[in-house]
């Protein structure tokens, strides 16, 4: 249907239509391949191609003559060209006017097509980031929470570990708040973890209070620092305490672990190891020197004995015979003698002589025994047979003897024989009921002269085996003075005696440690405390003798 | 062509005449599931014969769309109100497309439409990409330029869908070609870029 200037109205609303239509089409391609298809039909046109400038789309047409060629671009941005094959031109032009404002369209269409796909792009690029973020975020939340759990399991059993630790385990940061309290510190000071975390160390314990600067200084230096306390406990007995302080040093927390232990025990067994060390070089150096001192003592007392035998015996008749020879009076010599006190000098020294080899002999207990006089003997008799001997054999001021004490034995029934040597195992058992009996009575004269209330002196007597170390045990526990910690720490020193000179030579102990711990391969130790008494722990093995 | 009477498609408030053949150009699939829903809805509602050839909106999609409209599709399709059917199955069947035989089905279900005493028929058909790769899909344009001819004597409202983000521009530009009708923008439009089927098939058919 041409109009008036040869135009077809059909093919004017096909290019209009067109425009309709491609704001449908998903993508570029598919507009310029509908627009450039549907343009054929234009008169005068006998093929029309599209190029894509964004893609690397050849035209075919571009091979061709081209008569008429649009570009599709919108501001700068060229998005395709058009390219007509005429063939009849001036059926043709009329309809460039309506080409042309095909192509404007086109532009637009094709640009909010290419912004579309632009945000498309992002959008997707922007999902797929979102997506991975979000499986990333996913892995690691649940890495996280595997890591949580795994760290509350650690936090636990680690809390765990603290917790049954044998130790006070406390845990301070540099303003030395507790940050840390485990089950040993909850029952040593009676304080729970709620109660004591949060506050100040001194606070919760006041005995760690002169110690704060030193927690500090060493959370300062990173080095870590230990030191032994003597505590005095609820009883009399003294509590040592080993503190140790670890620093810690994390990233930005400048932290302590305090670390209390109660060294109580072990103390006791360092006493015990060191008084054995004493003991046993002491006992030597005792032994040798009695030794030494044996042979001139003899030589001494022998000579003494000479010039008494000389000096008093005037019957003598090598006396007698050297006197006439010289013209004296032997008569004058021993009234001279006896006015000068001569021959009580020599009485003194004899009795000094007889003394200090009584020491000496005392002294040579101290050297190594053979074991070859060990035998077999039940140590429940043993010890009745000392207090036997004990009662005829000492008496104490005011004829106070064994008799006058209560006693308590407390003999296990069925104990086996040891191997040992009798009068040694005596020995010992005597010395030390002696010591008992002699502080107990010291003590209740003290007490009456005081007027300190005083339930009289008693022994208790126990006897025991100990089944898991194959050890007969023997306790002589008194109710005396008991004694102080340096008292209680010499008292196996040979020569060490609170008695007055002349009383006690501090033997006693000694020897009957020596006997014990080296004649018997047992051990011995002492428990007491100001009056709290005093116990004595005898343990012998069973086992055979080497 | 019989004395025109209108009806309604569903998805556009313009009523059309029976026997209109119209080609809806879709990029969304939305867009085209919601227009044939719509089409077969209106054509219960209207007591029309409904068919339906599509790969991509099955019967139990519409099972439960129609019943969101107090419409049971097995109680209507067991009465032959409705049938629905995969778009290959109907229009590659051996691998073939063959118009006459598709012409043939279109006859007979107009035929039967009218023996059955309804009022009218309505076919709706997706057309898919396959068609580029079968054998005789090269005949598509004559077969949709001879339903247009055939829709003349034996009015079936019939609606194509074609994917435009399946199909080439070009092919698209074709396709309008062959359809009298065409929706743009939601409305009907007559299309200007349609030929006669007479003129087509005598120009490109040979
Ligand atoms: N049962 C006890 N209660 C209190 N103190 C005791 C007891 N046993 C020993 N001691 C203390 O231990 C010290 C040493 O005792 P040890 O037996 O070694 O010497 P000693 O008794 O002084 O002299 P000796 O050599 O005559 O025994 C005693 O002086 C005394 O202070
Ligand atoms: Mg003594």
């Amino acid at each position: 249907m041409p109009s008036d200037k040869g135009l077809s109205s059909k093919v004017i609303g096909q290019i209009a239509l067109m425009q309709g239509v491609v704001a449908h089409l998903p993508h570029a391609n598919s507009i310029m391949s509908f627009v450039s298809r549907g343009l054929r039909d234009v008169p005068g046109v006998n093929d029309v191609q599209y190029k894509l400038l964004f893609s690397q789309n050849q035209s075919e047409a571009t091979k061709k003559e081209i008569y008429y060629s649009y570009l599709i671009c919108h501001n700068d941005l060229c998005h395709a060209s058009l390219d007509f094959d005429v063939d009849k031109t001036e059926l043709f032009l009329p309809y460039v006017p309506y080409i042309k404002n095909l192509c404007n369209m086109l532009a637009i269409i094709l640009e909010e097509k290419r912004q579309k796909e632009l945000n498309k792009d992002l959008m997707e690029q922007l999902e797929k980031r979102v997506q991975q973020r979000t499986r990333d975020l996913q892995d690691e939340i649940r890495e996280r929470r595997l890591a949580q759990s795994e760290l509350t399991r650690a936090q636990n059993f680690i809390s765990n570990i603290i917790d049954s630790m044998p130790y006070v385990l406390i845990g301070v940061d540099s303003a030395g708040v507790v940050t840390h309290w485990n089950k040993r510190s909850e029952n040593m000071t009676g304080l729970k973890a709620d109660k004591a975390l949060g506050r100040k160390l001194g606070e919760v314990l006041p005995s760690m209070l002169f110690d704060m600067e030193q927690i500090v200084s060493s959370i300062h230096s990173g080095r870590p620092y230990r030191k032994r306390k003597v505590i005095l406990g609820g009883g009399a007995e003294r509590e040592h305490r080993e503190i140790t302080i670890y620093p810690l040093k994390d990233f930005d927390h400048n932290n302590a672990v305090i670390l209390i232990e109660d060294v109580t025990e072990r103390v006791k067994m360092e006493e015990v190891v060191i008084q054995s060390d004493k003991m046993m070089s002491l006992g030597g150096l005792a032994a040798g020197m009695a030794h030494e001192i044996n042979n001139p003592l003899a030589g001494m007392m022998q000579t003494a004995g000479v010039m008494a035998d000389r000096l008093k015996n005037l019957e003598m008749p090598a006396n007698q015979r050297v006197a006439d020879s010289l013209g004296l009076s032997l008569d004058l010599v021993r009234q001279y003698m006896e006015k000068r006190d001569i021959l009580k000098m020599l009485d003194r020294i004899q009795e000094s002589g007889k003394r200090t080899a009584d020491i000496v002999y005392s002294m040579l207990s101290f050297a190594r025994k053979s074991t070859e006089s060990f035998q077999s003997h039940d140590l429940t008799d043993l010890v009745d047979k000392v207090l036997a001997l004990a009662g005829s054999s000492f008496s104490f001021k005011n004829h106070l003897s064994i008799k006058d004490i209560r006693l308590t034995k407390e003999y296990e029934s069925h104990l086996p024989q040891i191997l040992c040597d009798e009068g040694k195992i005596q020995q010992v058992v005597l010395n030390l009921i002696k010591n008992g009996l002699e502080s107990m009575f010291e003590y209740q004269e003290l007490c009456e002269e005081k007027d300190i209330n005083y339930e009289g002196p008693s022994f208790t007597i126990r006897i025991s085996q100990e089944k898991i170390n194959q050890f007969i045990r023997l306790e002589i526990h008194d109710n005396g003075p008991g004694m102080s910690e340096e008292t209680r720490k010499r008292i196996f020193e040979p020569f060490y005696s609170t008695k007055p000179l002349g009383k006690g030579m501090g033997l006693g102990l000694s020897i009957s440690y020596f006997i014990i711990c080296d004649h018997h391969r047992g051990n011995m130790r002492v428990e007491s405390s100001p009056e709290q008494g005093t116990k004595f722990i005898i343990r012998l093995p069973l086992g055979d003798k080497d | 062509m019989c004395e025109q009477h209108l009806t309604s498609l569903g998805f556009t408030d313009q009523e059309v005449p029976v026997g209109t053949h119209m080609c809806l150009v879709f990029t969304e699939d939305e867009e085209r599931a919601d227009c044939l829903r719509k089409f077969l809805l209106s054509g219960l509602k209207i007591k029309e014969r409904s068919a339906c050839f599509s790969n991509h909106t099955s019967e139990n999609e519409m099972r439960s769309f129609l019943s969101q409209h107090d419409i049971t599709y097995d109680d209507r399709k067991e009465k032959q109100d409705i049938f629905m059917s995969g778009a290959s199955d109907v229009y590659f069947q051996d691998n073939t497309f063959d118009p006459d035989r598709m012409l043939g089905l279109l006859d007979h279900f107009y035929q039967e439409t009218k023996d059955l005493g309804y009022s009218a028929a309505r076919v709706i058909g997706e057309m898919n990409p396959e068609i580029e790769k079968v054998k005789g899909g090269e005949r598509l344009l004559e077969y949709e330029s001879r339903v247009s001819l055939m829709l003349k004597e034996k009015p079936v409202t019939a609606i194509c869908q074609y994917n435009a983000n399946l199909f080439d521009g070009a092919t698209i530009m074709e396709v309008l070609k062959v359809h009298p009708q065409m929706m743009v923008n939601g409305a009907v439009v007559e299309n200007p870029f349609f030929i006669e089927p007479e003129d087509y098939l005598s120009h490109h058919v040979t």
